[in-house]
Parts: C-alpha cells; sequence; structure tokens
C-alpha cells in the first residue's frame, strides 16, 4: 500500500482544557493513509487515546470533532463532520456524523480536528481561527438555548461564525443531549453534549477566514459539476429536495412497520405524511455544498421535521398533530436533546405506566400516549433534570429505578435506543444491521432497506459482489448485505459525504468506492484504488469493533429488543413477521465468520495489532 | 454582453459558488476571498448571492476615490485595478447589492471578473438548483 497522502491535510489541535494548554500536530501520514477522515480518524485516535474503563463523564474522557477529508472542498454534499468519544449514554462507543456549515468553516480555520481532554474550571468557548485554537471565557453563554447561543456569538465573534454547542441538556449532563450547529443540525447519537457539558465547554466556533488548498482544482470542479448534474437527475434525489425524509415515513407506514406508541403496534395516522407535513413548509433549503436541498424551512422559521421526529416523536408517542409535531422538533432542538432517544425513552416510560410498572408516586402524574402537553413537559424536565425528568434523563440507565432492569420495553441495543422509526421485525438485514452497529442500535451504520425495491438479481450481485436472497425477510446472505453497507457507509463517513448522496443508503446507484477515489485525486492528488478504499472502510469497522471489546463488548451484545423477537407486528405487508431467534442467531454467526472476527464477537489479536500498526512511529500517549 | 443572474429563490443557501469561485481565483476551497457569497440567516429565513450585478450606474465606481474601479464603456463591465485599489473599503460600503467585497488578506477589494476566460462562470457551473445563470442581455 503506497504511504503517499498527497496534499491531504489533518491537523490536529489538542486542547487540554485542565491546564488551557493547546498542541498542534498533523496525524501521522501512515495513519491518515489508513483512516482518512472524520469518522475513521476520528476512532483512531480514540482507539489509541482512551483506556479502557473510563467514566464518559470524567475529566479523563476525550472528545474528538473531526472533519471527513472532503470536507469542504465544494464538492456534493461535503459538509460533515463526526464527533466521537466515550458515549455517557451506552458506555460504548460514541460517534455521530453532521452536517450544516461547520466541518468545512472548521477546515478553512486551519483545523481539521479537535480533541479535547480534560475539564475546564469554568465554562469555556473555543474559538478556531487561522490555525488556531484559543480558550475565552464562556460563563456568559452558560444558560442559553442553542438558538440563543449561535445568535450571540455571531453577534460578539462575526457573522460568518459557524458554531457547535450545547444547550441545556448538554450543561445538565442530560445522557442524550447532542451538539448542535445551526438550527436543526445535530451530531445526535450517544450523549455527545453531555460528554462537552462535563468538560465545561459551552461551544466551539470556526471563524472561517482561510481556505483548502486543491491540487487540481480545474479537474476537481470539472468531475465535481458532472457528479452533481448526475445526482440532480436521479429520482431519489429530486424527491428529497421536494419533500425531504418525511417520505420515508409513508414507506414504513405502508409496510406496517412504523414504530407507533413504543412499537405496540406498527401502523399510525396519515396527518404526518410528507404531503401533510410539506404544508407547513417556506423553503428546501441545504447543507453547505449540498445539491439536495432536504431541509425544511417551516412556517415558524425553524428546520425540520424529520423522518425521525415524525416517528419517534410523532407515531411512537402516538402524538398525529403536524403542527404539535413540529413544536417538539424545535423543543429539542432548542434544549441540544437527541430526538431518537427523547422519542424513545419518553414512549418507553409511558409504556411503563400503561403496564402498571411505574405509578405517579413516581412519575408524579399520569402518562398517556397521544398527550403533547405532557410531552412538552416531560423533555423540559428532562433537559433540566427536574422532578422525574432526572430520572428520564439516565436514558437507558434509569431501567432499573423504572423497575424494568432488562429494558424488555425499552427500544434499545447496547444501551441506545433506536434511531430510524422503522420497526425491524419485517426486514432481516435490517434488524441485524442494528444489531451489530458500533455505536448501539443505530439505522445509519448500515441500513440495508435496497432489498424493498426488489431489484433485479443482476443488479444485487453488482451490489453484493455475490448473489444474495431477494426476500427482505429471508435471514438467508443476510450478513453479506449488512457487512456491505456498514463498510462503504464508513468510507462515506471518513471522506465526509451526505449519506443521501451515496450508494446504498436509498438508491444503488448514486456516488461509491470510484467517485471518492477519483475525488481525493484531483482534490489532493492522492491515489486509491477502489480495493484499497474497502480495505479502508473494513479497518473502521474493525477498529470501532475493537474499540467496543475493549470496553466489554461480546456476542451477548449484538442482540436485539426483546419484543422484536416474541411479538409479531400487527398491521399491514408485515403482519405476522417478528425475528425467530435461531436465525438471528445463526445470521449473527456467519456475520462474524464473514468478518473474520471471533466467535464471541471480538476482534482477532493479530488483527489489532495490524489496525493500530500506522501509529507504530509515534510514542504513546493514552490518557 | 452575457453576464451573471441570480435568484434568491432557487438558492439553497449552499455555498458551493463561493467555493468554486475560491477555488478558481484562489487555488483553494474556501469562501473568504471569492467573488460571489452568500449571505444567509436562517433564523431570519433568508439567503442570497451577493455578487457584482453589473449596474448601470455604479455607485462603487463613483465612490472609489483611488479610481481603481471604472466602468467599461463597451461591455458595461466594472473593473477593478488592483494596483491601484487601496484598501478603503468605500465600494464595500456603497454597494446596494452587497456585490463588492473586502480581501482581508491582501488588502484589496474583491469584484467578480465574470471568470472571462472559461466558457461558463465556474460559480454558475458549480449551482446545482440553477439559481445563477450566465445569459446575454437579451436573453430570457
Amino acid at each position: 500500500m503506497s504511504s503517499s497522502i498527497g496534499q491531504m491535510r489533518s491537523r490536529a489541535a489538542t486542547v487540554d482544557l485542565s491546564s488551557g494548554k493547546v498542541r498542534y500536530e498533523d496525524a501521522p501520514p501512515e495513519v491518515v493513509r489508513s483512516y482518512l477522515g472524520g469518522r475513521g480518524l476520528n476512532v483512531a485516535y480514540l482507539h489509541r487515546l482512551l483506556s479502557p474503563g473510563v467514566d464518559p463523564l470524567s475529566p479523563e474522557n476525550i472528545l474528538i470533532i473531526g472533519a471527513g477529508a472532503l470536507t469542504g472542498t465544494g464538492c456534493p454534499n461535503s459538509s460533515r463532520f463526526n464527533v466521537t468519544t466515550k458515549s455517557p449514554e451506552s458506555n460504548i462507543l460514541g460517534d455521530a456524523n453532521c452536517g450544516g456549515f461547520f466541518g468545512p468553516q472548521l477546515r478553512y480555520s486551519g483545523i481539521d480536528r479537535v480533541i479535547l481532554q480534560g475539564r475546564a474550571p469554568h465554562p469555556v468557548v473555543l474559538v478556531v481561527s487561522g490555525g488556531e485554537v484559543r480558550i475565552v471565557d464562556g460563563r456568559a453563554y452558560w444558560g442559553m438555548d442553542v438558538d440563543e447561543v449561535q445568535t450571540t456569538l455571531q453577534r460578539d465573534i462575526g457573522p460568518e461564525a459557524e458554531v457547535i454547542c450545547i444547550g441545556p441538556a448538554g450543561e445538565k449532563l442530560v445522557r442524550f443531549a447532542c451538539i448542535m450547529t445551526g438550527i436543526k443540525n445535530a451530531a445526535a447519537r450517544g450523549g455527545m453534549g453531555a460528554v462537552m457539558g462535563s468538560k465545561n465547554v459551552k461551544a466551539i466556533v470556526a471563524t472561517g477566514g482561510g481556505g483548502l488548498e486543491i491540487a487540481d482544482g480545474d479537474g476537481f470542479l470539472e468531475l465535481s459539476a458532472q457528479l452533481s448534474d448526475y445526482l440532480v437527475d436521479s429520482s431519489i434525489v429530486k424527491v428529497l429536495g421536494r419533500v425531504g425524509t418525511p417520505l420515508l415515513y409513508e414507506v414504513s407506514n405502508h409496510l406496517g412497520a412504523i414504530r407507533t406508541r413504543n412499537s405496540q403496534d406498527s401502523s399510525f395516522e396519515s396527518t404526518l405524511d410528507a404531503e401533510v407535513i410539506h404544508e407547513h413548509v417556506t423553503k428546501m433549503i441545504s447543507c453547505h455544498s449540498c445539491v439536495v436541498h432536504c431541509r425544511h424551512r417551516h412556517t415558524e422559521h425553524g428546520e425540520g421535521p424529520e423522518y425521525t421526529t415524525i416517528g419517534l416523536l410523532g407515531a411512537n408517542l402516538g402524538i398525529g398533530d403536524t403542527a404539535e409535531v413540529i413544536r417538539l422538533n424545535d423543543l429539542v432542538n432548542r434544549l441540544g436533546l437527541d430526538v431518537s432517544s427523547t422519542g424513545g425513552i419518553l414512549s418507553w416510560v409511558m409504556e411503563l405506566y400503561q403496564r402498571g410498572i411505574i405509578d405517579d408516586r413516581l412519575t408524579g402524574e399520569p402518562l398517556r400516549f397521544g398527550d403533547y402537553d405532557l410531552a412538552v413537559r416531560l423533555i423540559e424536565a428532562t433537559a433540566s433534570r427536574t422532578g422525574f425528568g432526572d430520572l428520564l434523563a439516565e436514558s437507558s440507565q434509569a431501567a432499573e429505578r423504572l423497575g424494568d432492569p432488562k429494558r424488555d420495553y425499552l427500544t434499545a441495543i447496547k444501551g441506545l435506543p433506536q434511531s430510524d422509526p422503522h420497526d425491524c421485525r419485517y426486514i432481516k438485514a435490517f434488524a441485524l444491521g442494528i444489531a451489530t452497529a458500533s455505536r448501539g442500535a443505530d439505522h445509519l451504520r448500515s441500513r440495508p432497506t435496497l432489498e424493498v425495491f426488489d431489484l433485479p438479481p443482476e443488479l444485487l450481485r453488482e451490489i453484493y459482489g455475490t448473489d444474495v436472497d431477494r426476500d427482505p425477510t429471508s435471514y438467508n446472505t443476510k450478513e453479506i448485505v449488512v457487512a456491505t453497507h456498514e463498510t462503504i457507509y464508513a468510507v462515506i463517513d471518513a471522506v465526509g459525504i451526505c449519506k443521501f448522496v451515496c450508494h446504498g443508503f436509498n438508491s444503488p446507484r448514486l456516488l461509491k468506492y470510484e467517485h471518492f477515489a477519483q475525488l481525493l485525486e484531483k482534490a489532493f492528488g492522492v491515489d486509491y484504488t477502489v480495493d484499497e478504499l474497502k480495505a479502508l472502510g473494513q479497518r473502521i469497522v474493525d477498529l470501532e469493533r475493537s474499540f467496543i471489546n475493549r470496553e466489554g463488548v461480546r456476542r451477548p451484545d449484538d442482540t436485539l429488543p426483546r419484543r422484536y423477537f416474541e411479538e409479531p407486528l400487527p398491521h399491514g405487508v408485515a403482519r405476522g413477521h417478528r425475528i425467530e431467534r435461531d436465525k438471528f442467531f445463526a445470521m449473527l454467526d456467519r456475520y462474524y465468520r464473514l468478518r473474520r472476527w471471533n466467535e464471541d464477537g471480538t476482534v482477532p489479536d493479530g488483527r489489532v495489532a495490524e489496525l493500530v500498526a500506522p501509529w507504530a512511529s509515534v510514542p504513546e500517549d493514552r490518557s | 454582453m452575457r453576464r451573471i443572474y441570480t435568484n434568491h429563490e432557487l438558492c439553497s443557501g449552499c455555498r458551493a459558488c463561493s467555493v468554486a469561485c475560491n477555488i478558481v481565483h484562489r487555488g483553494a476551497a474556501g469562501h473568504a476571498r471569492s467573488a460571489i457569497r452568500i449571505v444567509r440567516d436562517p433564523r431570519a429565513g433568508y439567503e442570497f448571492q451577493a455578487v457584482c450585478r453589473i449596474c448601470e450606474d455604479p455607485a462603487c465606481v463613483a465612490a472609489c476615490m483611488a479610481t481603481a474601479l471604472t466602468r467599461d464603456p463597451e461591455s458595461g463591465r466594472v473593473l477593478l485595478d488592483h494596483d491601484r485599489c487601496i484598501g478603503c473599503w468605500m465600494c464595500v460600503m456603497v454597494c446596494p447589492h452587497q456585490g463588492i467585497h473586502p480581501d482581508p488578506k491582501a488588502h484589496k477589494a474583491i469584484l467578480c471578473d465574470q471568470c472571462t476566460d472559461r466558457e461558463v462562470p465556474a460559480c454558475v457551473a458549480a449551482c446545482a438548483t440553477a439559481a445563477i445563470a450566465f445569459i446575454a442581455d437579451d436573453e430570457e
């Protein structure tokens, strides 16, 4: 493998918040070559720097904010950055990918990755400018919500400043507080905001002002324009650009697989259909260099709601009023809460109340599905950790105190509530994908849903490199499907491009390895073959697995919520479907063999040694 | 003459135009030194392209004390002589369209040159929503 990284810049600023010292260094070329950037390089740093067993909310944890390799270059949808840490919600890998404008602006400020260590003695704001990070007093901003702190910082520092921040939820260490940028972009999952709050960092501001050198400007722009034209012509990009992700609500609802009232039901009202949502939309807008424009600006000048919000704060809470769901969306965004966990935890306690497992003595009032005012009260109480909200803020870790120690009624894996509002009892590959996802129950690690499109066998063979079973309800060969998606998604997150224009997420015809290789070559003069990029994706998946192995994850953790095994879906196309335990675990075993992992779900020692070998030339520096 | 026209209603605010301009003229992705900027305020609910609109009676030319800005009588384009520009930002202040920008690095004004050396200006080629067009005055 070539060790050349061309002009790829991977400059890291390591901020020791306890001492106030900042250190700058370029990532070693061998490491950049092996992990690229974004999610890949972030986990390379996390795996190297963090000792196992650290309390995620202690100063010993580290929080890494890193832009993708192509982020900010201007090629289609190159806006993304990743935030990576040990999650206080799951106690395993915390890793969240985010769009908006901050990632590019960070790079234009001369830094590609910020690594936070320690804990500041009082609230601070970090300002990234001209290749340096300044720590400034943040006490005046503490207590502000997500909107107010960004507006105030842009007033104080400059209108071009792009900000990532925490809201009140992050300050209160809510275990599913997120990091926000803009009105609705979130590094949402796993409690990134709680870790930032535990470090007393209210916000990071990137002022921009600089640029990112492009090796072959004309060639890069020509390629970008070609890809843009191609993408804009695709039907999925057109429909996403017209109505955004809410279109997926109808797909799941039609299948009878929309999580409803804490997954007790699987079909909900049409008041949350994309066209109904769209009546509240004034304009569709974009993240940085995005050709899709899937973000809704709605009539109240907020943004959203996305499919996840509609599903988890709508159907899953039994709330069908469109305007109410939009208001809940705006509320969680302003408070800085992860919408997926918020919906998952609220619906969980509503069912526990319905079943008499908890009562007014704990909750202080009746908890009923479909009650918008109650949802508002619970969300506000969670963000401020007041009353019953203090318990909700513990997420899945509240299980024992809620009388559901085995989390029988919580749709979560590895302690992380499931993100996608899609009920996974129907599409078996989807179920395997959330069971093996490195950060817990999350669809953005694989989301293998191409199967529902009934694609011709030749196309499936082209996508998966071998014949796979076309039936989405079959367990056969689905380990191949999941692994294929996981690997390319890891590369997508490492280059920093949005999945909506990439192969596999909603279409088999969008950007894939060869396009990433071409873009990297034109942008930075760096050569990757398709096979090298695939190997890089496998490396990221394996390193993340090694990280969670170190934190104790084994085969018994790669399972599904009890309900998915035991209760058949009640409605629609999916009616009668559930996950059969023996077939699921046989599929899981095949998945391990395909990944070349041990039978207990660990990565073999020899492979781990290979994964960390690129650091060989650098002295160890572990927290 | 063909010139750049913008339509803010079609602009999704993505800044691809700005980055492309920066790459072509500065060799680097970014927007701080590009001639076309996206002015956006997601909370107020707007985004528009700020670029020279080639006014018939350009305020920037009238305001330029250094005579660095002139209007080409033949094409109507506003031309910037970098050697003469003293970075006083009078042009920046008087332009009603935010179409001329300060370059803090070179301490000179930045003005769109309509990419005269290219078939299609870089910003136009980069726009995925056709919110920027390069058309002749007599074309619709």
